[in-house]
């Protein structure tokens, strides 16, 4: 099912004949017929339609080829420059790449840490990872030519499946059976209604994950192609110019979203200590009565 | 008028309606919310951080809705029926 609506949105496998129809009535051709083509109006397969790329290297078995050669362009260009960067490591005089990453990582264990605390450095690496990767993906659709990797349903439920399924993991390792049994609620007789309920809400993550993400960022690319050919029709092609600032943001604001939902997700999934509060709470108030 | 070309009409004007209403509701719930957390920073300024993040969080869970109905409206539009 995901691979069909996928398809049905995504790259390969499309007709358009509504949005030839729409832009031909748009047009004022007056000719409204399904199969309207005509010189004038928006070429709708220029924005949804076959990429560049997948004329060279046609989809095979219904692969979306596209997608992962702009991941592969993103892991490349990531694994380059962090090789170039780690080169000759030292504790002081270091060099400008060591700067940086060092600022990265700061800046990455702060945000980790400011949301899990500091039991969730472990956390760093799956998080810091995620976020990196969702970042350049969606900044990678705004540059002419190429297109996001996570404008594809196919990537984000792979994304939102990690999150899943690493939740579920380190919920397991830290407190063992004991999780399982957080699924049947706090009242016993209850636990028929409650199962099916947190299962539903469980599965109802992954889901909700993917989808958001591909939707803004696919959302976005759109709205820009379509300003972006309203602007080439006018002879003015810089009416894109305000959606891609609010693209540059919201790209970043939908990375943060990702891990940080991914955050909440697994320290929901953690052993929490708050009864161990309380009961310290309760003494200090015994002592003080 | 065939039976193929009522089917675009209506998808189109269905979509339409879709993205309409979703992303209404959504504003609205946006709004309010974020009406509800500029006040608690107003009131108290050193939570700004805590109740920041948690708005963010938040803000996307209601915007998944409006993304929902994105979706559904892209696969009214594209789809071939």
């Amino acid at each position: 099912m995901l691979n069909s609506v996928s398809t049905a949105i995504g790259i390969s496998g499309v007709s358009y004949p509504v949005l030839s129809l729409a832009s031909a009535a748009a047009s004022g051709t007056g000719e409204v017929s399904a199969s309207a083509s005509s010189a004038s109006m928006i070429e709708p397969s220029i924005i949804f339609n076959r990429h560049w790329i997948e004329h060279t290297f046609h989809s095979v078995g219904g692969h979306h080829f596209v997608v992962v050669m702009m991941s592969l362009i993103i892991i490349a260009a990531l694994t380059a420059f962090l090789a170039y960067c780690s080169q000759g490591l030292k504790l002081r005089h270091i060099s400008a790449g060591q700067n940086f990453l060092e600022l990265i990582y700061e800046s990455l264990d702060n945000y980790v840490v400011s949301m899990m605390g500091p039991a969730g450095r472990k956390f760093l690496v799956l998080i810091g990872s995620l976020f990196i990767y969702i970042l350049f993906s969606n900044y990678l659709g705004l540059i002419p030519g190429l297109e996001a990797p996570t404008a594809n349903l196919n990537t984000t439920a792979a994304l939102a499946l990690v999150t899943f399924f690493s939740i579920h993991y380190f919920g397991l390792k830290t407190q063992g059976l004991k999780y399982l049994k957080h699924f049947a609620g706090d009242i016993w007789w209850l636990a028929p209604l409650m199962i099916p309920i947190h299962i539903i809400g469980e599965l109802a993550r992954p889901l909700s994950l993917s989808i958001r993400l591909f939707g803004n960022i696919r959302g976005e690319d759109i709205a820009i192609c379509i300003l972006f050919f309203l602007g080439v029709k006018a002879y003015f092609p810089f009416f894109h110019l305000p959606m891609l600032f609010l693209a540059c943001f919201s790209c970043l604001i939908q990375a943060l979203v990702f891990t940080m939902l991914t955050m909440a997700y697994i320290s929901g999934a953690l052993p929490h200590e708050e009864h161990h509060e309380d009961g310290h709470d309760d003494k200090t108030g015994k002592h003080s009565h | 008028m065939n039976l193929q070309l009522d089917l675009h009409v209506w998808s189109v004007i269905f979509s339409s309606l879709c993205i309409a209403i979703g992303a209404f509701g959504a504003a609205l719930a946006q709004g309010k919310s974020i009406v509800a957390a500029l006040e608690g920073i107003a009131r108290q300024p050193q939570s700004a951080g805590e109740i920041r993040t948690t708005m963010i969080i938040g803000l996307a869970l209601i915007e998944s809705l409006a993304i929902y109905c994105l979706v559904i409206s892209l696969i009214l539009l594209f789809v071939r029926w």
